[in-house]
């Protein structure tokens, strides 16, 4: 979990250590948002939390607009690649820009990540530099061999999606016959060892399966993440047949009272409106927050 | 108070980065098993990065081949102490 920023002694600058700063990019930033913080005034604590820090810990990179499938809540309205996603030579250049400015871990997303022409460079580079990889998938695409394949890389971890624990449910919103093919994913993925995490976004139907979504998690000796249906783009279209009902949610929160290993992120801070804090809901899932 | 028996190592998936208040340690890893953590000591960061970088993640070798003094010594094993508690490093019995 993240904490809170520790004081364990006064900065001891010596001569000749390096300190961040802060990264042209974020720099930039501040003078366009005109939310320019200088690093130098106040105290250590005060110019931690005005100046930010000088990277991001964790980089989410929409890779590719491209998807198989294309369900009905998708947040980014995937579908078709976008015109000016950034072709191969320019995708490692990010990797290694990002690397350069030690960001730790990137999260491929899309889109589907194995639909991007380059993935495979993409992922062989972040491993040369170093970065943590997490990808999400639909997990369709996975095959035998990929998934082997995909041992070469480390640290790498993965996100696959499931919108319910039967397909009649998880197909209704993500495609005719992806239940099985994601389930064949995650498979071959765990044959291989690979560390899994199954993630599902809530809807008022299948809210009634995640105890079968648990149960799938666990057969793949994975974690069951369960996240908010957002209304963002195609979420939008459906999010008046899909979102959970406030009945609902207040069984959810038992459900999750009852089950303190299923992940959330941040996705149900609002549950705290029902008047009880939970534990873990009301924290910021910054940095930690994926895969 | 002494600190000789151990060992304190930095586990393999602890990222570092400098920064102008000090640093932060990243834990990497699935799900729930990941942690981040800011830290306001340049010295402690400085002393994890050369752990890290020098001595293949042993931080009670870069202490000790650094000139501290005995009190700057114990107050940085005490720190080491807390980041054990948090995960980011273990204690290995020290070879005889």
């Amino acid at each position: 979990m993240a904490e809170f920023v520790r004081f364990m002694e006064r900065p001891n600058r010596t001569a000749g250590a390096k300190v961040g700063t802060l990264h042209p990019l974020a720099l930039a930033a501040m003078q366009q948002t005109g939310e320019m913080v200088s690093q130098s005034k106040g105290r250590s604590s005060q110019r931690f939390l005005q100046g930010g820090l000088s990277a991001p810990i964790t980089v989410t990179w929409e890779i590719t607009a491209a998807c198989n499938i294309a369900y009905i809540h998708c947040l980014s309205a995937s579908g078709r690649r976008r015109p000016r996603e950034l072709n191969t030579e320019q995708a490692l250049a990010l990797v290694d820009e990002l690397a350069d400015m030690h960001v730790f871990q990137i999260h491929f997303g899309g889109g589907e990540p194995f639909i991007y022409p380059g993935i495979w460079r993409v992922l062989e580079q972040c491993t040369k530099r170093e970065l943590v990889m997490c990808i999400s998938t639909n997990g369709t695409l996975i095959t035998a061999e990929r998934a082997r394949r995909l041992k070469m890389f480390e640290p790498l971890y993965f996100q696959v999606s499931l919108d319910g624990g039967t397909p009649q449910t998880n197909d209704s919103i993500r495609g005719k016959g992806v239940f099985n093919r994601a389930m064949q994913g995650l498979e071959l993925l765990a044959a291989e060892n690979h560390s899994l995490t199954v993630n599902s976004v809530l809807t008022r139907y299948s809210f009634y399966e995640l105890d079968l979504l648990y149960e799938i998690a666990a057969s793949f000796n994975a974690k069951l993440r369960v996240t908010r249906l957002r209304p963002s783009g195609r979420g939008q279209e459906v999010w008046a047949d899909l979102h959970p009902m406030q009945e609902q949610y207040s069984e959810f929160t038992n459900w999750l009272m009852a089950h303190p290993d299923v992940l959330t992120a941040d996705s149900f801070f609002h549950l705290n409106a029902f008047g009880t804090r939970l534990a873990g809901l009301d924290l910021c899932g910054a940095a930690t927050a994926t895969c | 108070m002494s600190h000789a028996p151990t060992h304190y190592r930095l586990i393999s998936e602890v990222k570092i980065r400098r920064e102008s208040f000090g640093g932060i340690l990243y834990k990497y890893g699935c799900a729930d098993r990941g942690a981040l953590s800011f830290i306001n000591s340049h010295q402690l960061i400085e002393l994890l990065i050369a752990g890290q970088q020098q001595h293949d993640g042993d931080v009670s070798a870069a202490i000790e081949s650094s000139r501290y003094s005995e009190a700057s010594k114990q107050k940085l094993y005490a720190a080491l102490d807390d980041l054990v508690n948090r995960g980011y490093i273990h204690i290995l019995p020290q070879a005889l």
